[in-house]
């Protein structure tokens, strides 16, 4: 947590690796034929996927969330799906394969591949990511880059809502639950060891007695400012009664 | 953490500097008073600016992280009265004259001046509460589990 940036929000800034070159079923698997040297089949490079029967070609990829694909749009949605259905066609593998875990995920991560072995999506395999410490099952790797960002787990709802946390109009009960949420997210994420030279506090709004912080000659961002707020109001309440040296 | 033998120093001792109107209002009640203190976590500091207004000052507080604070701002309208249009020109001039002034001194450790809460108070004091830096962070440092 203490590499995040205090404005991190990119969810790309963590996704560096597009290729996922072990994230295949079996191990059987034969490597890609585009990078073995004494390959010559001349078959297309989207071959493999056209044979397949359309209820195979269901990964776990395509079972998460359609904006998940959307926000890959370093190419990576596009290539996985083929090995991974391509397992799926030999022999049955098990229902629950622990897999090779892909290389952005941390240490700590267990991969697993669950097929669906009834009901109309039968053969359908299900990708999770469980937390070794605390447990937690994770159905996208989306989920699993936002547990790892802010430590909560995400919460069901509308993408949208999610990604602009600022305009929250909910029912009441869950509002008051999600900003407090929302507090602590802040404050998990304020960097620490990186601080700044020197902070300028300018008085902007007397009748209000607002105050607005600039760091070299640039004002802080709004976004930084309820950060830096959210931080001091966690810590100033923590010291009540307790030494942090 | 000697906190209390730096209060009882910095009695002695105020280090304290002053420039323009606020070091040469001499008779007035001055500008630029400073109480400093300290609790666990963080820093207060209150700096007396009377006769500062809050409308006109432009006050600006610049903490660093080592614990220096410099304070800037102008004292301005002396001749004019709040709420009032007219100018006077003023015969006895003991209150601050008008011009700029800045307050430096220093805080007993190092901080974290983001996590800082200024407030000028209406009683033209500014008390600011500004966190120690917290050295290799102990908590928040990972997602809890």
């Amino acid at each position: 947590m203490s590499t995040a940036e205090t404005s991190g929000h990119d969810p790309n800034s963590i996704q560096q690796d597009p290729k996922r070159p072990e994230e295949t079923l079996a191990p059987e698997l034969p490597p890609d034929p585009l990078l073995k040297s004494g390959t010559f089949i001349a078959v297309p490079q989207d071959g493999t996927t056209a044979e397949l029967p359309p209820q195979l070609r269901r990964s776990s990829d395509d079972a998460a969330p359609a904006c998940l694909a959307a926000e890959k749009s370093n190419g990576e949605a596009a290539p996985a799906p083929a090995p991974e259905s391509a397992a799926s066609l030999g022999e049955t593998p098990p229902r629950r394969a622990p897999a090779a875990a892909p290389d952005w995920l941390p240490a700590g991560w267990t991969v697993e591949d669950r097929v669906r072995s009834s009901g109309l999506t039968a053969g359908t395999v299900d990708r999770y990511y469980f937390h070794s410490v605390s447990g937690s099952r994770f159905r996208s790797k989306k989920e699993v880059l936002y547990f790892l960002e802010t430590g909560t787990k995400r919460k069901k709802g509308k993408p949208s809502e999610n990604s602009d946390a600022d305009t929250m109009e909910g029912s009441g009960g869950q509002k008051q639950k999600k900003s407090a949420t929302k507090a602590k997210t802040f404050a998990l994420k304020f960097d620490f060891s990186n601080v700044p030279e020197k902070v300028q506090w300018v008085l902007t709004d007397f009748s209000k007695g607002s105050w607005a912080p600039f760091t070299g000659d640039k004002k802080v961002p709004q976004t930084t400012v309820q950060e830096w707020e959210a931080a001091f109001t966690a810590f100033s309440s923590k010291n009540n009664g307790q030494k942090l040296f | 953490m000697d906190g209390q033998d730096f209060a009882d120093r910095s009695q002695l001792k105020p280090a304290v500097v002053l420039t323009g109107t606020a070091k040469e209002g001499s008779a007035a009640p001055p500008i630029g008073l400073v109480d400093i203190g300290v609790s666990d976590g963080a820093f207060l500091f209150r700096v007396a600016l009377p006769g500062v207004r809050k409308d006109q000052c432009k006050v600006k507080c610049e903490i660093q992280r080592d614990g220096k604070v410099h304070i800037e701002g102008v004292i301005t309208g002396v001749g004019v009265p709040k709420d009032s249009s007219a100018v006077f020109q003023m015969k006895v001039q003991q209150l601050c004259p008008p011009g700029p002034f800045s307050i430096s001194f220093n805080l007993p450790g190092p901080v974290d001046p983001r996590l800082s809460s200024p407030t000028f108070r209406p009683d033209g004091i500014l008390e600011v509460v500004v966190m120690k830096r917290r050295t290799p962070p102990t908590d928040g440092g990972l997602p809890p589990q």
